[in-house]
């Protein structure tokens, strides 16, 4: 995109929160996702960006990870949509004991590592092809969040 | 970056000497998680002595691979490849090109 080698026209952003100058962010409200990572290089390079929300709130919509100067039209829905749905198919929680353990495994070496840190960054690759990868991260990713808490 | 792998996929041995088309940078992975056990990347020794008092299951790549070839009867086939026939370029981020994807040989 910051290349050129990809156009796009329109950008439609769904954000768990927004202000109606299109200053949005994904971690508040009846549909938090988390960072909104790809809608952000959407936004700064579209032609047009409409953010659609089911929860409008009062400017400033803080913190912001899509910035209204970049957006164009803000659109107030009922629902985005059913995020019951999101933890389905490919990415719902493996049954199979091995790959539980391999996630029992990340877990534990990343608490025992000692590399989560405040501020620690996760990045989770998302891949039909690698269904494995992802139950097992989601389910460290769960454990994360305990350590996290503890 | 940490790799979360099963050891082998329908029979197949998934920890190869040579992999078909390369996707990543090897250098990039700090440590693969088998259900097997868990091999670090030999240039992070820094991990090595976080890890000094672990019960985790470390283990050399190498080991891993032989148990489960071990399991499976022997490595994975290599595929047919026509190396003439490029279908494809694999581009890591910056634009440089890791690997081509070659056309695989009829009857394969």
């Amino acid at each position: 995109m910051q290349d050129g080698e990809v156009h796009i026209d329109i950008a439609v952003i769904a954000a768990p929160a927004a202000d109606a100058f299109g200053n949005a962010n994904g971690v508040e409200g009846k549909s938090t996702c988390g960072p909104l990572g790809f809608a952000l290089v959407d936004s700064e390079y579209a032609d047009r960006v409409i953010v659609v929300t089911d929860n409008l709130v009062p400017f400033p919509c803080v913190p912001w990870h899509i910035q209204g100067q970049n957006v164009d039209y803000v659109v107030k829905v009922e629902t985005l949509g059913d995020p019951a749905k999101i933890v389905s198919g490919t990415t719902a929680l493996t049954k199979s004991p091995d790959r539980l353990l391999i996630a029992e495994y990340v877990a534990r070496f990343i608490d025992e590592a000692g590399i989560l840190q405040n501020g620690f960054s996760f990045s989770m690759p998302m891949s039909s092809r690698t269904p494995t990868v992802i139950s097992c991260t989601a389910s460290a990713a769960g454990r994360i969040v305990c350590l996290a808490n503890a | 970056m940490i790799l979360a792998i099963p050891s082998f996929r329908d029979r197949v041995p998934i920890i190869v000497d040579a992999v078909t088309t390369l996707c990543g940078p090897g250098e990039l992975i700090d440590v693969v998680v088998t259900e097997r056990g868990i091999a670090l990347n030999p240039r992070r020794q820094d991990l090595r002595r976080r890890l000094a008092k672990t019960s985790l299951p470390l283990r050399p790549l190498r080991e891993i691979q032989k148990e489960v070839e071990a399991i499976c009867g022997g490595a994975r086939a290599k595929p047919g490849l026509d190396k003439n026939k490029v279908i494809a370029a694999v581009k890591w981020v910056d634009g440089t090109v890791l690997d081509s994807v070659f056309r695989v040989v009829d009857g394969f």
